[in-house]
């Protein structure tokens, strides 16, 4: 495989170095543990709302929305109150040895049931729905043995869970959560990692703007790899663009936000990016034209764009931050590209992509077609998608800065997500996990 | 017909338009036959793409700024700068006989048009274009097909108004090349029959027909429509 030379200085949320001279190689998902584990994690959970299925299954509500069917209803069944027998049956059925990784667990006061498959399971799945079904399926057969369920009524159980699978394509009216959403509702082929909400992410990152940026990274990275798009003549320019935006590398991100968060603009951050892009070399002044404009031209072009895109994710912190809400981020996005293409002529972030996210963000979130939200959006969207990494950290980490102007927050859609894997390094602080597994994959070398 | 005030009368703008669109596309065409020397022999490089996205916006331009009829007729900026879009898009495909050069062209001119007259109101309508020049030069495994064969669902261009901008290029390019078919000889062979009822060598009058309630199909239609 083609090697990528770069190295950088990774530092972490708070502005402090967790590795230097790392590897940009160690980056790439085949090469990184950490990110392995994080797309490990995510891929092998779903989460069963045992609440909902409860009410379900009492007031023959199955199906979602307008479907009711009181023939179907059990009125006394206790799913909350059976929640831990219903949870140890689970366990039997999922468990493959005694000492594998699976875990079942109750959350909320048993309100919804955690199950992480073993790895063996995964290992020999054809997609990622393995965990919905095989926890979905571990679950309803679990309630009929333990409520000891009519016959005529354990599809009901069923319904209640799968919902109206397998008539839709995906678990509509159901009670399964899972990260992933499923393969069918896939944009293009090699988009399962971006199916995952910004709301989810955000929960994952316990509302930490940077971290999110970091874990939507590694989505969008796992995507990559998905799609055959971290190869040959692309492999740099999103290497080092994961490295500078989500990962922070060489302080840029947090230094342009600390030296601008204060009072700063969107051109502000753009004249400390452009600062530093000059002061390293990676941009030079190519002539100046009478009217004293300076067209600046990149020395290194992949290297650039990492700069710039960075500099969006600084300027979503700074405008998203002060205002304490998600809803300026496809704005952000627009003026801070337009303006740095207009002012220097330097190429925007991916050459357009970005910019041309952000407009149709815009116009799904708050122009006159509406209907979306800055939370409820993944990379997946027919929007979002068209940029291949450096759009969905933005919007991640304005979601995590929202203080409640969304209808849609994380905590209302999501919040489950924020208990999941609060015990999990790569979890808690993605940043420094990342960089450190780059650097144990050089010394395995 | 016309319902919505911006996706529908974009689909229908060859309609609305009656012969300001016609009459863009054939000056184009003549500048292509007195610029390169006929069809299908301009090269196929940025330069040409240039030129005919500077001509065709200049044309356009100077046409809404010194009539305001036919800025009347063609009523909001989309509708404008549709019809420069799409007249790009054929021209770039006229002169060089390949589809890109038409919507790069296509992209060029909007970018023209608003440094000139400023972002139109639908924001989405130029995601298309800022996103053109990276989205058309690209291998990545989601967006490097060959434009005869997109669709609809093509990533970008499922925005509305922005589909139409591929068959004008590739019809542009086809007329250049001078094939017999565009993509394929059997759909050609197929909608080329003089028995249809829709007539595909006059979809225009076919459509409006549609409009007036006067066309009528036939076949496996009939049990569900009016007696003819």
């Amino acid at each position: 495989m083609q090697v990528i030379g770069d190295r950088v200085n990774i530092y972490d949320d708070s502005g402090k170095l967790v590795a230097d001279n790392v590897p940009v190689e160690g980056l790439d998902p085949i090469n990184n543990q950490a990110i392995k584990k994080i797309l490990y994690e995510i891929k092998r959970t779903v989460i069963i709302n045992l609440e909902k299925v409860e009410k379900s299954l009492r007031t023959g509500e199955l199906g979602g929305e307008f479907c009711k069917m009181p023939h179907y209803a059990i009125p006394d069944i206790a799913i909350i109150d059976n929640a831990e027998r219903i949870r140890e049956r689970v366990e039997a059925f999922i468990k493959s040895s005694k000492d594998d990784d699976s875990r079942v667990e109750l959350l909320n006061g048993g309100r919804y049931l955690l199950i992480q498959l073993p790895k063996g399971m995964i290992d020999v799945s054809a997609d990622y729905t393995v965990s919905a079904l095989v926890g979905g399926s571990a679950t309803v057969q679990a309630i009929v043995d333990v409520c000891k369920i009519d016959p005529l009524k354990a599809q009901a159980c069923s319904t209640a869970i799968f919902g109206r699978y397998p008539s839709t394509i995906d678990f509509k009216g159901g009670a399964i959560i899972s990260a992933l959403g499923v393969p069918l509702r896939l944009e293009h082929l090699g988009y399962g990692w971006r199916t995952i909400q910004s709301n989810i992410i955000v929960s994952l990152a316990n509302r930490n703007a940077m971290k999110a940026a970091a874990l939507a990274g590694c989505f969008e990275m796992g995507y990559l790899v998905n799609a055959g798009n971290l190869i040959g003549r692309y492999r740099r320019l999103y290497l080092l663009g994961f490295a500078y935006e989500c990962l922070n590398a060489e302080n840029l991100v947090y230094d342009t936000v600390r030296a601008t968060g204060k009072d700063g603009t969107t051109g502000r951050v753009i004249c400390e990016i452009l600062d530093r892009a000059l002061m390293k070399g990676v941009i030079k002044a190519k002539e100046r034209l009478p009217s004293g404009f300076v067209v600046y031209e990149p020395v290194d072009l992949e290297l650039w764009n990492a700069y710039a895109a960075s500099g969006m994710l600084a300027a979503t912190m700074v405008n998203c931050g002060a205002a304490r809400c998600a809803h300026g981020v496809s704005s952000v996005i627009v003026n801070y590209n337009e303006m740095l293409l207009n002012e220097t002529a330097l190429p925007d972030v991916e050459f357009g992509r970005a910019v041309g996210t952000g407009l149709l963000l815009d116009f799904l979130t708050h122009a006159l077609y509406g209907g979306g939200e800055v939370g409820i959006m993944n990379a997946n969207h027919p929007n979002l998608k068209t940029s291949k990494l450096f759009v969905m950290p933005c919007v991640a980490a304005a979601t995590a800065l929202d203080a409640g102007t969304l209808t849609y927050p994380p905590e209302k859609t999501a919040g489950v997500f924020s208990q999941v894997f609060k015990h999990i390094k790569e979890f808690n602080n993605p940043i420094k996990s990342v960089a450190d597994a780059a650097m144990e994959w050089e010394g395995m070398k | 017909m016309l319902s919505g005030g911006l996706g529908a009368p974009m689909r229908v703008i060859f309609l609305m338009s009656n012969e300001v669109f016609d009459n863009i596309v054939e000056n184009m065409a003549q500048f292509v036959q007195e610029k390169y020397g006929g069809y299908g022999k301009a090269p196929a490089t940025i330069s040409t793409i240039e030129e005919i996205a500077y001509a065709t916006a200049k044309y356009c331009q100077d046409l809404y700024d010194s009539s305001p009829l036919v800025c009347e007729m063609l009523f909001g900026g989309s509708l404008r700068s549709r019809v420069m879009a799409y007249a790009a898009a054929i021209t770039g495909g006229l002169a060089s006989g390949h589809p890109v050069i038409g919507t790069q062209a296509a992209h060029l001119t909007q970018m023209i048009r608003k440094e000139r007259t400023g972002r139109l109101g639908f924001f989405a309508q130029d995601q298309f274009h800022h996103q053109g020049q990276a989205d058309e030069w690209t291998l990545l495994t989601d967006q490097g097909q060959i434009m005869e064969l997109r669709n609809a669902s093509y990533p970008d261009y499922n925005v509305v108004a922005n589909l139409t901008t591929f068959p004008c290029a590739i019809a542009g390019a086809h007329i250049a090349r001078g094939g017999a078919y565009a993509c394929n000889p059997v759909i050609k062979v197929a909608f080329a029959d003089n028995s249809l009822p829709f007539d595909f060598g006059n979809i225009r009058k076919m459509l409006v027909k549609g409009a007036f309630r006067e066309f009528m199909p036939e076949g496996e239609r009939d049990p569900v429509i009016p007696p003819h």
